[in-house]
């Protein structure tokens, strides 16, 4: 059954058309990549579904299509998005406030947020980074804890841009662990060949605005 | 880019909540002193509180001189063109409330300042706004630092010439911009989790005993400098 669909979505972003009618779907639980040279559109593909850029066409989510803004905050807490710059993404003042803060948003009580964040921090083995102030984390740091504040969402679509980029052996193999074991489906944006070969994953390729299957 | 005094001595460890009440009753309190002797009752609670902070007796100077060197325009105009007793009186009201301001604001980092603010019923709206204008003012110094280095890797030497104005110019411009679009990557990350106005905090404050104690030391010590000098 479908989670996240599509249908003949068009962007145009001054004066240029940057995703040319778009069709795609994606079903619960699964996976799938998305590659493409820079500027086909696969960034602005992310941020339309997110309901971050205007277009036409029709998107839909668990069949309902997604229209007003109000359409689009109701399922944002549904659809996760790593965004491609982590720095874009880190707003909270240390890592620990930054995994809490879309559960403490969602209004659920404080020993369930502290118990997901500290199942989050094992998880991604970031426990040693808990009081740590955002801005003063690495590149590869930042890049695991923008995956992981998003994940303390349990959303049921992740949307990921570009997640492995600057990351190390140890924290990609921790990442591909997690794409591995997730239940939610993925959609990845990447150049990332060894991830693409390790995962074996569907794969469409975003080309001057228009999306295909490999 | 942390708070000066963050971490040192026990006075880090107290509530910021019950610092920052302390503070504005003795800031209040020393600014409304209309003679010296007001103004140094005060003295023997800050001298206290300093010591234990005294390791940091040379970052502790540097700031107060930096704020001393403002007052000193408003003294020298009351010693040469009003009364000279104000003039001294306000260099010392001044630099006593700052030296407060130093040992029991700036020993709490700026978040959880910002925090005990909110329970002490500042807007929320102005808080967001200081929040953010906080946690990016890093990301701008960082920006401005890597575009110069950017200039100079390219052979930039600042030189009072048009070329230096117009890439001074450049490096603004292009902060200016960055910034634009950055917030508008940072709003659109905030609504991406759910964010609706309302910013949570995870950690939350808890009075301990130590903080009732400092309390109740400093309303004591108040109000025995107010019933014996200002009443």
């Amino acid at each position: 059954m479908e989670v996240l669909s599509v249908e003949n979505l068009k962007v145009e972003l001054e004066g240029r058309e940057v995703l040319k009618g778009v069709n795609f779907s994606i079903e619960y639980g699964e996976k799938v990549f998305i590659t493409g040279p820079n500027g086909a559109g696969k960034t602005t593909l992310l941020e339309t579904v997110m309901g971050f850029i205007p277009f036409t066409g029709r998107i839909f989510y668990r069949g309902k299509p997604l229209e007003s803004e109000r359409d689009f905050e109701e399922v944002r807490g549904r659809i996760g998005y790593v965004f491609q710059n982590p720095d874009d993404q880190l707003f909270a003042p240390t890592v620990e406030e930054e995994l809490a803060f879309a559960p403490l948003v969602k209004g659920l009580k404080r020993e369930e947020v502290k118990r997901i964040v500290e199942t989050t921090l094992r998880e991604f083995e970031i426990e040693h980074l808990r009081g740590k102030p955002t801005y003063k984390l690495s590149g590869g740091e930042k890049r695991i804890v923008s995956v992981a504040c998003v994940v303390t969402m349990d959303p049921e679509v992740i949307l990921l841009d570009e997640p492995t980029t600057g990351l190390d052996r140890k924290r990609w193999n921790k990442l591909v662990e997690f794409f591995e074991e997730t239940e939610s489906s993925l959609i990845v944006v990447t150049h990332d060949t060894r991830l693409m070969e390790r995962l074996g994953w569907k794969r469409f390729v975003m080309e001057d605005g228009e999306l295909r299957g490999e | 880019m942390e708070t000066p005094l963050n971490g040192e001595g026990i006075l880090s460890t107290i509530d910021p909540r019950v610092k920052i009440l302390s503070f504005l009753l003795l800031a209040w309190t020393i600014a409304l002193a209309g003679s010296l002797l007001q103004v140094f009752a005060f003295f023997p609670l800050a001298l206290a509180l300093y010591l234990t902070v005294y390791r940091k007796t040379v970052a502790i100077l540097k700031l107060l001189l930096f704020a001393d060197f403002f007052l000193l325009f408003v003294v020298l105009t009351q010693l040469f063109l009003g009364s000279p007793y104000q003039g001294i009186l306000i260099f010392f009201k001044s630099t006593i409330i700052v030296l407060f301001s130093l040992l029991l604001l700036t020993t709490s980092p700026v978040f959880e300042l910002l925090h005990a603010l909110h329970h002490l019923k500042v807007p929320n709206k102005l808080l967001q706004l200081m929040f953010f204008f906080y946690r990016y003012l890093f990301t701008l110094n960082e920006q401005l630092h890597l575009a110069k280095k950017s200039a100079r890797s390219r052979g930039f030497v600042p030189k009072t010439s048009i070329q230096t104005y117009r890439t001074y110019g450049y490096l603004l411009g292009n902060l200016l911009l960055k910034s634009y679009f950055k917030s508008e990557r940072v709003y659109r990350a905030l609504l991406s989790r759910g964010f609706r106005g309302y910013f949570p905090v995870f950690r939350h404050f808890q009075i301990k005993r130590r903080d009732i104690v400092f309390l109740l030391i400093t309303l004591i010590y108040w109000g025995v400098a107010v019933w014996k000098f200002y009443l």
